[in-house]
């Protein structure tokens, strides 16, 4: 048992800076989600005012209703990386619940995790692409505010690298559970 | 690739890698990928940003992360409590009384917040254990609530017509109207199988004692106080859509900060409150908004690839009376609803069966409610179903996810119930959206 | 057997529509007149891609053509938005053609699709559009305080000028919109596809013919390498498919408007014009504006210069 728990211990320290580094992006997507989530109450203020100012001064802002979709909008993109820190995404465990940890780990490691870098990394790719070209030719909205729009394509790259960064603590964690069956 | 093996192979694999156990939208946003880049090469999978930036800019969608920090903000408020405490001592005194106060609290929650998840936790941080001590079968307790909190996806406002008005283009405010009658039937259905299942048994659900019965008329008058609040909220989300001021998005926009004020009024407005709030918030939104974001690249691709038309073609002409069709469509519709999340269901089939029903000759708002009536008994159906999940959380540990999977059984056939009277009857979905237009 | 090109367009019409029963007729027609060598299928607005998102998506070759507003490109150039409508600086929808095919119009049109890997066959235009409103609009002053939903573009600045506030918001989010009243009024292609959304239930008046847009020009356009891999016959086919294709939409929109406009009336809609002295007013100061829109991008003064000139040539402006 002492030897054991001592084998154990010896494990853990020599995994310490894969769990450091685990710890630290799952800090960094713990952090950005909850600032990100700040806009939600800033769009919630934003709408009342102008609703306000629409219906009881008869005195629309240009850029009300289209600044409310940018926030909402950054928190849909942002808000995938804080929901896998916390693995809040929807999965259908009825077979996986059943298999063994590490058994679950490998599955993870080996398809779960490539399916989450794969679609992230297409957005990333051509959400940059996509971005570079805002950027390039100055677009704008369009709109009677018109503002730039490379911000809120900036908004998707940054989604789309921020779910990838969250999803590494994940697959460090796998890969030691399923590699060495030590649970970092 | 012809549209029916690429049917195949797209959903086979869906179906497939989804039972293994990979979140929904990885699997379906992949395999969207997936097969663009084999059908169209690299430039295809370009599709992931396009479709990601569409949802980003609409008007409507904006309601999702409002209506989920609005419904997370009233569960700190605490004002479903006083509502509780009123509607149980004008009823309490029937058999089951409390179980019917249960569904009628719902049904107001329903009309106030656009989420299920809300009123489930809400209702069953309050209602449950008040039905645990009073001695109520915990079948007829747990089943109440999973099954009233449901209504949240019928009585406006409501997320769900929310994702299917923006997915198929179809009006969200008519589709708010149409769910008014279905969600007063299907609560009226629970609170008459309560009074009469407890009328019959007891010991399903014993009256409340004489004592607590006799409260005098002026303190029952009394208990109307804590309505005003409720009633503010729903005349400010509802009223401010129907009174021609804001879109749904920007309802929801008043709801928030009216659940805030709420908290406000109820001397529970603080930062931790608040945060904790809008932290939680993130987190749904991030499991909602991503399960879209798959789903319509799958969507595009299948679509893209014939795959829709394929299948409204190969529907239309099935030499069935149009009827049939319809059914097969709902019973696909039960099945998938037991295993498969609600939002994924609406974006991935919303758009191919749409075309189908207004082919086939039948009116496209009355099938948009008829969908979401199905999809909500999904809320209830075994093994996948968000209310049993919402309610576990909140429950007792005693609570056994066997306890709730029994629990929701005759709750569901009286769904089933409800939605053929729908079918038999389309005026009750469809009469106030018709009086509204007149 | 010769090859067969299968390509998907995907148009801003919703299915059902006088605009897509249009184009789908059109399009059999296509593959019929090719003996079955293009065979397009049609997609309706949203369901691959967003509607301002369809430049992209053709010029990434996510789908090989479409047929679209250019008013949906404004925010990528300003000059997207003069194709789309002058106002009521254009006449008639015929002006419109002579210029395109005759002064220069299709080439300037191919030099800006062309910088967007995405190759214009040719315009498809629908006549005068309505305004349709909750409130009465029978003169211009009435404009003064409202809100209108457009697509943007020039017509956004016209009613910035008359006092009124535009609203942008794709044709999707446009019965909601003015059912919740977000906007006062809404203008959106023709008086047919007004009723085909059921704006009629929804708004009580009706201005018809309107100030703002004697003409709406939409086009049919196809991605670059798609374009340049087809042999020349089918290249030649196409474009006179599209200016077939062009008479079918103005006419078929014409006959449905006047049905749309009847039925309108029979419900209750009030059917407002405005008088002659407006009208006037109405294109002096479209004037001003188109020559203020050619300050945001040189592509937006050759386009605006040309139509101008043009106008000119025909004495139909100073
Ligand atoms: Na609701
Ligand atoms: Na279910």
């Amino acid at each position: 048992m002492t030897q054991q728990n001592s084998q154990t211990m010896a494990q853990e320290a020599e995994f310490a800076y894969l769990t450091k580094i685990a710890d630290s992006l799952d800090q960094i997507s713990e952090w950005q989600g909850k600032a990100v989530s700040l806009l939600i109450l800033v769009a919630t203020l934003q709408i009342c005012y102008e609703l306000v100012m629409r219906y009881f001064f008869n005195a629309p802002t240009v850029w009300g209703l289209e600044m409310t979709v940018y926030l909402c909008g950054t928190t849909y993109v942002m808000s995938g990386a804080y929901a896998e820190r916390y693995g809040a995404h929807i999965r259908v465990d009825v077979f996986y619940n059943n298999w063994r940890p590490r058994t679950q780990a490998w599955f993870d490691l080996l398809v779960t995790d490539l399916f989450l870098f794969f679609f992230s990394g297409a957005l990333l790719w051509h959400g940059s692409i996509w971005f570079w070209e805002s950027v390039n030719q100055g677009l704008t909205s369009g709109t009677i505010w018109d503002p730039i729009i490379w911000p809120m394509r900036l908004v998707i790259v940054l989604g789309a690298l921020m779910l990838m960064v969250s999803g590494i603590p994940k697959f460090l964690r796998d890969l030691t559970r399923a590699v060495w069956n030590v649970k970092i | 690739m012809e549209p029916g093996l690429l049917t195949i192979l797209m959903f086979s694999s869906f179906f497939a890698l989804l039972a293994l156990g990979i979140p929904l939208a990885w699997t379906t946003g992949s395999l969207g990928l997936i097969f663009a880049f084999f059908l169209w090469g690299p430039d295809a999978m370009s599709v992931v940003v396009l479709r990601v930036w569409d949802v980003m800019g609409s008007f409507s969608m904006i309601a999702i992360p409002l209506f989920v920090f609005m419904g997370n903000m009233l569960q700190k408020s605490g004002i479903a409590h006083d509502l509780f405490k009123a509607i149980q001592v004008w009823v309490g005194g029937l058999r089951g009384g409390i179980a019917a106060a249960t569904i009628l609290l719902c049904t107001v929650l329903a009309a106030m917040i656009g989420t299920v998840g809300a009123d489930v936790t809400i209702t069953g941080l309050i209602a449950l254990p008040f039905m645990f001590q009073r001695g109520y079968d915990r079948h007829m307790a747990l089943g109440s609530i999973v099954a009233g909190g449901a209504l949240g996806v019928l009585v406006p406002p409501s997320i769900m017509f929310i994702v299917y008005g923006v997915t198929v283009g179809e009006s969200i405010g008519k589709l708010f109207m149409g769910g008014v009658g279905p969600g007063l039937l299907f609560g009226g259905l629970y609170i008459a199988y309560i009074l009469i299942k407890c009328y019959l048994d007891p010991s399903a659900g014993p009256a409340a004692p004489e004592e607590e019965r006799n409260v005098p008329l002026i303190q029952k008058i009394a208990l109307f106080k804590s309505l005003i609040l409720p009633i503010g909220l729903i005349l400010g989300v509802m009223g401010s859509i129907f009174g021609g001021i804001a879109t749904p998005g920007e309802a929801a926009g008043v709801g928030a900060l009216g659940a805030i004020l709420c908290a406000g009024v109820r001397k529970q407005l603080d930062w931790n409150n608040l945060s904790d709030s809008l932290y939680e918030t993130m987190k749904t939104v991030g499991l909602i908004l991503w399960i879209v974001f798959g789903a319509m690249v799958f969507i595009a691709t299948y679509t893209l690839g014939g795959g829709a038309e394929f299948v409204k073609t190969a529907l239309v002409a099935l030499p069935l009376n149009p009827w049939l069709v319809l059914i097969i469509i709902q019973v696909i519709l039960l099945f998938l609803g037991m295993v498969l999340d609600i939002i994924g269901i609406t974006v991935l089939l919303a758009p191919i069966f749409v075309p189908v029903i207004t082919e086939l000759g039948f009116d496209p708002l009355w099938f948009g409610v008829i969908f979401n009536l199905n999809l909500q008994i999904a809320y209830l159906s075994p093994p996948f179903g968000y209310s049993i999940f919402y309610l576990k959380a909140v429950a007792p540990p005693d609570v056994t996810m066997a306890d709730l999977y029994k629990s929701v059984l005759p709750y569901m056939a009286l769904q089933i119930v409800g939605m053929i009277l729908c079918m038999v009857f389309p005026q009750i979905i469809l009469w106030l959206p018709n009086l509204m237009v007149q | 057997a010769d090859k067969v090109y299968k390509w998907r367009a995907q148009t801003y019409a919703v299915p059902g529509s006088v605009g897509y029963k249009a184009l789908e007729t059109s399009l059999k027609d296509l593959k019929a007149a090719s003996n079955g060598r293009l065979d397009i299928k049609l997609y309706g607005v949203g369901s691959l891609v967003g509607p301002f998102e369809q430049l992209d998506a053709m010029g990434m070759g996510i789908f090989e053509c479409g047929f679209n507003a250019p008013a949906y490109y404004a925010g990528k150039d300003p000059a997207f938005a003069a194709l789309f409508s002058l106002m009521s600086i254009w006449e008639s929808t015929s002006d419109v053609k002579i210029w395109s095919y005759y002064f220069g119009g299709l080439e300037l049109a191919r030099e800006l699709y062309g910088k967007y890997k995405v190759h214009y066959v040719g315009p498809a235009l629908v006549g005068a559009e309505p305004i349709m409103s909750k409130v009465p609009l029978k003169q211009l002053s009435d404009f003064n305080g409202i809100k209108i939903r457009t697509a943007g573009g020039l017509t956004s600045e016209l009613f910035k000028k008359l006092g009124a506030s535009p609203v942008k918001m794709g044709g999707g989010e446009l019965y909601t919109g003015l059912d919740t009243g977000v906007v006062d009024a809404a203008e959106f292609v023709s008086l047919a596809e007004n009723h085909d959304i059921g704006l009629q239930e929804v708004t009580e008046y009706v201005l018809y013919p309107s100030f703002h847009g004697n003409t709406a020009t939409c086009d049919f356009t196809v991605n670059q390498k798609a374009w340049n891999k087809l042999p020349d016959d089918l290249k030649a086919l196409m474009e006179s498919w599209v200016f077939e294709l062009d008479a079918r939409f103005d006419y078929q929109s014409a006959a449905e408007s006047a049905r749309a406009l009847q039925k309108m009336k029979k419900k209750g809609l009030v059917h407002t014009q405005l008088s002659s002295e407006d009208m006037a007013k109405a294109r002096q100061i479209s004037l001003d504006v188109a020559n203020e829109w050619k300050k945001k991008s040189p592509m937006s003064a050759k386009v605006i210069d040309s139509i101008l000139d043009y106008l000119k040539l025909t004495g139909s402006i100073k």
